[in-house]
């Protein structure tokens, strides 16, 4: 009979709302114990039901007031039986109780300390006060989902997007530095940022802002990537974007030119593309709309063009 | 380069990963975003990509105007920075001879298609003779053992819409008739899915490093996304079925009004979150204490500034209006209430804090100026002071560069017979 892959490792937990416990209990799933330390007059599950319940399945709980001098004591003695602290508490919380990394690291060597915040235990801001929905707006992403509004709706604000998504990072850090201490026997700090989180998920964003690119933002309202998202563009912007490619990359619009009079090329087609007014009878199709119906994609493209193109498709198509 | 920079590369590098060998042999941006992760903590990374052609990533823009034709994708950098790049095809029989010989020496195969392997005779069975340690992962989009099927057309976007996360992400709103549910931005989808993927990628490695046999895994996107959905998951095990997009007016929600507001400013918005009793205190005393500010029920508790959160924006909009961006979130703070701007590309570009950290790397291939992409969003420093790189140089792989170390150093073949392999197509 295996063994769970976490069998053996014991967590003590001070993480609270979101983040921190969705990290825990996906450990408590691969097998970890979690000890979740809680508060002993601020009760977290009175406050955030329903959820609460959900990110903290599987573990034990334990209250200890860390303002009695006997509080930390107790937990430096867990600390000395165990593998791991994970926290999210402001900057500078644990270390007034004695309880930060480079002390507890004296009494367990081999200690792995995850220490998650909003921006970060580093840097001019890090002492900001953060909460998750709001580090959805400084990270750029309530500029390019949805649309700015006072109501604050469909904007990417709800559902908590920041903290789960810190959970999937946090989660990675700590099975790493779990499988370096079993191969190297060292402990590890850890200090991860939900703001940095967050903004690693959106690249384009600041590619597009850096490189002065045109290509659009998908915003949640439409699919709008690559060619798609193109020829969804008004005609006036798609002839602009084609005018930059021949200045900036002559190589590359050539095929451009090639094919401008049909409106059919690899990057940005030209002309207007229209819908059939109705779908078109079997035996009707052209010539060259059925040699094109080899996959889906060359079909849905030989709809959407003029109908006196659909022969120059298909010979584009075979290569002609 | 700065002295933050150079301090960081003084330091010894940390690399969790060292040893682990992964092929990536994949078409899809969340395997190749798995897989970068993975290099980003110390495994070696050998993608795998189709001759000639190369991964379809590489020609997804935006491109970089000033960068060599085939390597000028910025996304296609940033998803597959330090990776070693290999052409093969293993449709060939002899191409496929070649993948089984790099897989004995692996421990990790990464594929975004279930069926690839299958076509290619390599079930787990046969994986597992040829390697039993192997951990085998699938980044798909839908669960291949799901028992509605795969469907045959979908996207990022329509899964997000699939899943619920598209209804929950416009929920609740005050027109649900005109606010249609909203997506995710960009490619947030995609990347999130590498992200979990990476989890259990890890997961089975260790689960290989302690019982010395293999998994295999597969990471559904659309399972990802569902998972996202804390909140509506547990109104769903408390009982609740009707899930109205409708917003109940002047009862507030669990964030706009008494939690959150969205307030202008000269140059943009700034979102505040005063949550707490003493956090509204401070936060009025930074208003200047003004007169509707002292009116109890108008804001005097939680619930009062739940009901009346229109009007308190609008009072509050008063001042804010008048302040910068910078101005109001430096004062909130300052007053230990949680305040941020709402940033757009280039502020997060310019941001003290995360230049401060070295979050962002760089990518000379760009052309004239080097381009900035995020990195890693966490430090690590181990016991003995080795640290994760930050501020990296990013290194996109050219196509097939790794070519010669992988089948002549590695496998041992020759230089003839790497040309013949190349004549044909295989390589």
């Amino acid at each position: 009979m295996t063994q769970k892959t976490l069998a053996g490792l014991r967590v003590v937990d001070f993480s609270w709302v979101l983040a921190g416990p969705m990290t825990t209990k996906m450990l408590a799933g691969m097998g970890a114990e979690i000890i979740k330390i809680e508060s002993s007059t601020r009760r977290e599950h009175t406050q955030r039901q329903p959820w609460w319940a959900v990110v903290n399945a599987g573990k034990k709980s334990c209250t200890i007031n860390l303002s009695q001098p006997q509080g930390p004591e107790l937990i430096r003695r867990l600390i000395a039986q165990s593998d791991m602290v994970v926290e999210n508490f402001s900057n500078g919380v644990l270390a007034k109780f004695g309880l930060d990394y480079a002390t507890l690291a004296k009494i367990r060597a081999d200690l792995i300390f995850v220490s998650a915040s909003g921006t970060g235990r580093e840097g001019p801001q890090r002492d900001s006060l953060a909460y998750g929905s709001l580090l959805q707006a400084y990270s750029g992403r309530a500029s390019v989902v949805g649309t700015l509004n006072e109501r604050v709706e469909a904007m990417g604000i709800l559902p908590a997007w920041t903290d789960p998504i810190t959970a999937l990072w946090e989660s990675c850090a700590v099975l790493a530095a779990i499988r370096h201490r079993r191969v190297s026997g060292e402990g590890a700090y850890i200090d991860l940022s939900m703001l940095e989180s967050t903004v690693a998920l959106l690249p384009e964003l600041l590619f597009r802002e850096a490189l002065g690119s045109e290509t659009p933002t998908a915003t949640g309202a439409a699919e709008a990537s690559g060619r798609r998202a193109i020829r969804m563009l008004p005609l006036r912007r798609r002839r602009r974007l084609a005018r930059r490619l021949r200045e900036r990359r002559p190589a590359v619009a050539r095929p451009l030119r090639r094919h401008a009079q049909t409106g059919i090329s690899s990057r940005f087609p030209l002309r207007r593309c229209r819908q059939p007014r109705h779908a078109p009878r079997r035996g009707r199709r052209s010539a060259g709309c059925v040699a094109a119906r080899s996959t889906a994609r060359a079909r849905a493209r030989c709809t959407a063009i003029p109908r006196r193109a659909r022969g120059a498709f298909a010979a584009h198509r075979r290569g002609d | 380069m700065n002295a933050a920079n150079s301090t960081l590369q003084a330091r010894a590098i940390a690399a969790p990963l060292a040893g682990v060998r992964v092929i990536e042999w994949s078409h899809s941006m969340p395997a190749a975003f798995c897989a970068r992760v993975l290099r980003d903590l110390g495994a070696q990374v050998l993608k795998l990509e189709p001759p000639g052609t190369g991964d379809a990533l590489r020609r997804i823009g935006p491109f970089a105007p000033d960068a060599p034709y085939g390597n000028d994708a910025a996304l296609f950098a940033y998803l597959n920075h330090g990776k070693e790049s290999a052409t093969l095809d293993p449709s060939h029989p002899q191409g496929a001879a070649l993948f089984r010989r790099l897989i004995e020496t692996a421990d990790l195969l990464i594929t975004s298609d279930a069926t690839g392997l299958a076509e290619l005779q390599l079930d787990s069975d046969t994986l597992r003779r040829i390697q039993p340690a192997l951990v085998t992962l699938a980044v798909t989009s839908w669960a291949t053992r799901a028992e509605s099927g795969t469907p045959s057309a979908f996207t990022d976007f329509t899964l997000t819409h699939h899943a619920g996360y598209a209804f929950h992400q416009a929920r609740p709103v005050h027109a649900p008739d005109q606010q249609a549910p909203v997506a995710c931005a960009d490619r947030e989808v995609a990347l999130a899915t590498g992200v979990a993927a990476a989890n259990a990628a890890l997961w089975g490695l260790l689960e290989a490093q302690m019982n010395g046999h293999g998994r295999s895994i597969e990471c559904a996107e659309l399972d990802v996304i569902a998972h996202l959905l804390i909140e509506p998951v547990a109104d769903y095990g408390r009982g609740e079925r009707s899930f109205s997009r409708l917003r109940e007016e002047l009862q507030g929600t669990e964030v706009a009004g008494g939690l959150i507001w969205l307030l202008p400013c000269k140059d943009g918005f700034v979102m505040i979150s005063p949550r707490e009793q003493h956090q509204w205190e401070r936060w009025v005393e930074l208003l200047g204490n003004p007169t509707w500010s002292r009116d109890e029920t108008l804001c005097g508790e939680r619930t009062a500034r739940n009901e009346n959160w229109m009007t308190l924006q609008d009072e509050m909009s008063k001042w804010t209006r008048e302040h910068t961006r910078a101005d109001v979130f430096e004062r909130a703070q300052a007053a230990r209430v949680a305040c941020f701007p709402v940033s757009g590309a280039r502020d997060l570009l310019e941001n003290a804090q995360l230049n401060a950290r070295g979050f962002f790397d760089r990518w000379q291939g760009a052309g004239n100026a080097p381009l900035s992409m995020p990195g890693l969003p966490f430090s690590m420093r181990t016991t003995s002071g080795a640290e994760l790189p930050r501020a990296r140089e990013v290194v996109s792989p050219v196509l097939g560069s790794a070519n010669r170390a992988v089948f002549e150093a590695r496998l041992g073949l020759s230089a003839e017979e790497v040309e013949t392999l190349r004549r044909h197509g295989v390589v």
